[in-house]
């Protein structure tokens, strides 16, 4: 017995532009929840942020419109420029060695095999895990009698205070943030990798190149997009980072790990300006946009296969 | 007769729907400040920070009001003592503060300019009105809880700092225990002579990091030299200054700052690596709290804070106090409880159980504490100082942190970092 389906051709139903009014409401129907979360959870506190940055509020009462004052401000606060230094320089050295290392790990790791498997399981563990428990963790690991003096202490060097010495605590942090987030810049990575043409890598090396050459005039410039996703977010991730800071030192010693972001909070929530938290708010947003167009700018163009 | 519309029907339904939201959002009023019968009643809502002593005398005593007022339910909440002051302000900000809470005296003007707090109901507390009540405490006690003249709380948990010593430390070192330092050019001295060659150890170790025992370091410091963080107004920083700036020199000149434990300094002199502290009353539980060897008299002790040589004596103090939220709906109730929880022998309770002084007027000779402890705190009560009180105070503190942390981290020179100081101040102020 054979199955006939027939399918109404247009002109027995409506026409072709009733049709298209058609989809386009129930597309606009089926896109209604999502637009009304984005407008309520994202649009609208955006925009009460922004308007909140030109006003002074201290969490009673009316905001007042201030203009440029909290603009202003920033300009001659000791607090926000240390804040905007130690963003920078913990940007700089959580981003930097997190890719190069992620890189190193994914390029041996894309290669088919049950052990890689295995492996590119373990190493999404850290990334996996709750960021307040992995820094209950290290702060363990950074204790006096912890594992990172254990462990220093195998080569020679003296214990040391890693979260209460103003020149080691931030490059503590940068460690627990590299360790945790290094696995999900692998798989980012191990992903992009697999996905390239084998037939380029094959031609390249009847053609007698090495693998150094491979990597840096095939590999690198073929993972170009998929670099440029993984920098993108590890950045705005650095930049936004709070919980590490939070937890493990407080912003101390002396201010030497207050990121932004914990400057910001204890601008709203500890002295209740939160006109000018705002503002902090807005200038690291632009800054955050600046970089990832700088970074778009720079690697666009590439193409992962 | 008019016929039921789906129209009608559906404007009636949501009518009856708006109507019943509203009256939830809205509430009942406010009951009446002061009941016709003067009895408490109704559900109260407190949050206090935990301690582990406290926290043991607060519930037997509320269970004890419960049971004597039928009409009144408590329900508390105990917060982490670094988590009250971030919990209380969402609490406001969301419009859903507690009835009453315990509050640190230094934050009652900020809050009170908000509007906020609820002034005191002398009625409630037994009084014809707030003359007396300010009557029954120790006046600078009870004045810091103050703001443009009206009384916004009544104070518990009172304390003048005392210089903590490690009686064990000063024997090794060769030092004569019973002979604490009596100027900070001696606690110098000796810190010289308490610290190991290779710096774990060391004599004098400050509270790092701390905004509120920041400022009570500083303050005496300063203060001893003449000068101040302020201006008399509270209106300009005055760190920037030659008192200021060798207070803050001696500061980063006395202790090891890169010594880690959790609990900062304390932590530091209960493990015996720092052999001096400047603390309050509650550290005579916190210590042999955290290291079961350590025993008043024996292996520790305590002594009246130093001043400088030739300098006027500088005793920094704090207290927390009983504060009601403005937006409570049981104020009289809230502040009837608070009364209970301020008779003398509840206060002699406190005292005996947890080492939490509660400043009645004389308040010396409550039974419970430590006579050494009692006297030394009697003897410095004349020179109480509670610091700044500004609005801001969070802000100046968390600044003087910055200042007195760069220094003792040897970031910044006692000229900058008093600048900075000064810088930070005024764009606040």
């Amino acid at each position: 017995m054979t199955l006939t389906v027939r399918l109404p051709g247009p002109a027995a139903t409506v026409s072709g532009r009733g049709q298209r009014w058609a989809e386009a409401r129930a597309g606009s129907l089926l896109a209604l929840p999502a637009a009304v979360y984005f407008l309520v959870f994202w649009v609208v506190p955006f925009a009460g942020a922004v308007w909140l940055s030109f006003t002074d509020y201290e969490l009673a009462g009316v905001p007042a419109w201030t203009g440029l004052d909290n603009y202003r401000r920033l300009l001659g606060d000791p607090g926000f420029w240390n804040s905007a230094r130690v963003t920078a320089l913990y940007t700089v050295a959580s981003v930097v060695p997190s890719i190069v290392l992620a890189l190193a790990i994914a390029v041996p790791l894309s290669r088919p095999g049950r052990v890689n498997g295995v492996l590119r399981a373990l190493v999404m563990i850290p990334a996996a895990m709750p960021l307040v428990a992995t820094s209950m963790v290290w702060s363990a690991i950074f204790a006096d009698e912890g594992l990172a003096n254990t462990l220093i202490g195998l080569v020679g060097i003296g214990p040391r205070p890693w979260l209460t010495d103003e020149r080691l605590a931030l490059w503590a942090l940068v460690i627990m943030t590299t360790w945790k987030h290094l696995g999900l810049f692998v798989i980012i990575l191990t992903a992009g990798l697999q996905g390239l043409p084998s037939g380029v890598f094959e031609a390249a090396a009847i053609d007698g190149a090495g693998p150094v050459r491979i990597f840096a005039r095939i590999t690198l410039p073929l993972l170009r997009r998929t670099l440029l996703f993984v920098l993108v977010i590890a950045v705005i991730g650095a930049m936004q980072s709070f919980v590490p800071a939070f937890l493990l030192t407080k912003g101390g010693p002396a201010g030497a790990t207050e990121v932004l972001p914990l400057y910001l909070w204890a601008t709203g929530f500890g002295f209740e300006r939160m006109g000018y938290a705002s503002a902090i708010a807005m200038v690291l947003l632009v800054a955050m946009l600046a970089l990832s167009l700088v970074q778009f700018g720079v690697l666009r163009g590439g193409d992962d296969g | 007769m008019t016929l039921l519309t789906r129209r009608r029907l559906l404007a009636a339904a949501a009518l009856t729907t708006a109507s019943g939201l509203l009256a939830a959002c809205g509430g009942s009023e406010p009951e009446a400040a002061v009941p016709a019968d003067g009895v408490p009643r109704g559900k109260l809502s407190v949050w206090l920070h935990q301690t582990k002593a406290y926290d043991a005398v607060f519930t037997k005593l509320l269970h004890s009001y419960v049971q004597e007022f039928g009409g009144v339910d408590v329900t508390p909440l105990y917060v982490p003592v670094d988590k009250l002051d971030a919990k209380l302000l969402t609490a406001f900000a969301g419009d859903a503060p507690p009835d009453l809470f315990k509050i640190g005296g230094w934050t009652i003007a900020g809050h009170a300019r908000k509007g906020r707090l609820a002034p005191i109901i002398p009625k409630a507390m037994g009084v014809p009105d707030e003359k007396a009540l300010v009557a029954q405490y120790d006046q600078n006690a009870i004045s810091s809880l103050s703001y443009q003249g009206r009384l916004y709380g009544v104070p518990i948990d009172y304390t003048i700092c005392c210089l903590y010593y490690r009686r064990d430390r000063f024997a090794e070192a060769g030092l004569d225990p019973d002979k604490p330092p009596a100027t900070w050019e001696e606690v110098a001295e000796y810190s010289k002579r308490l610290t190991s060659a290779d710096g774990r150890k060391v004599g004098l170790q400050w509270i790092l990091g701390n905004p509120q025992w920041t400022l009570m370091q500083l303050l005496a410091l300063v203060k001893g030299k003449g000068g101040g963080i302020l201006s008399a107004d509270a209106g300009t920083a005055t760190l920037a200054s030659d008192a200021g700036v060798e207070a803050l020199r001696y500061y980063g000149s006395v202790g090891n700052a890169k010594l880690s434990n959790p609990l900062s300094g304390f932590g530091l002199f209960a493990t015996g690596q720092a052999a001096m502290v400047v603390s309050g009353l509650f550290a005579m539980d916190l210590f042999p709290a955290l290291n079961k060897q350590l025993v008043f008299g024996e292996s520790f002790d305590i002594a009246p804070l130093p001043h400088w040589d030739g300098g006027q004596p500088v005793a920094p103090a704090y207290t927390w106090g009983w504060a009601v939220a403005e937006q409570s709906k049981l104020p009289y109730t809230a502040w009837h409880f608070i009364d209970y929880l301020q008779r003398e022998d509840v206060a002699a309770r406190q005292l005996k159980d947890a080492s939490l002084l509660t400043p009645v007027k004389g308040w010396e000779k409550l039974p419970g504490a430590d006579p050494k402890a009692m006297e030394i705190m009697a003897a410095a009560a004349p020179h109480a100082d509670f610091g700044p009180r500004t609005p801001v105070w969070q802000e100046m503190a968390k600044a003087l942190t910055d200042a007195g942390d760069a220094v003792a981290f040897g970031k910044k020179p006692p000229e900058r970092a008093a600048a900075d100081f000064d810088q930070a101040m005024r764009i606040a102020l």
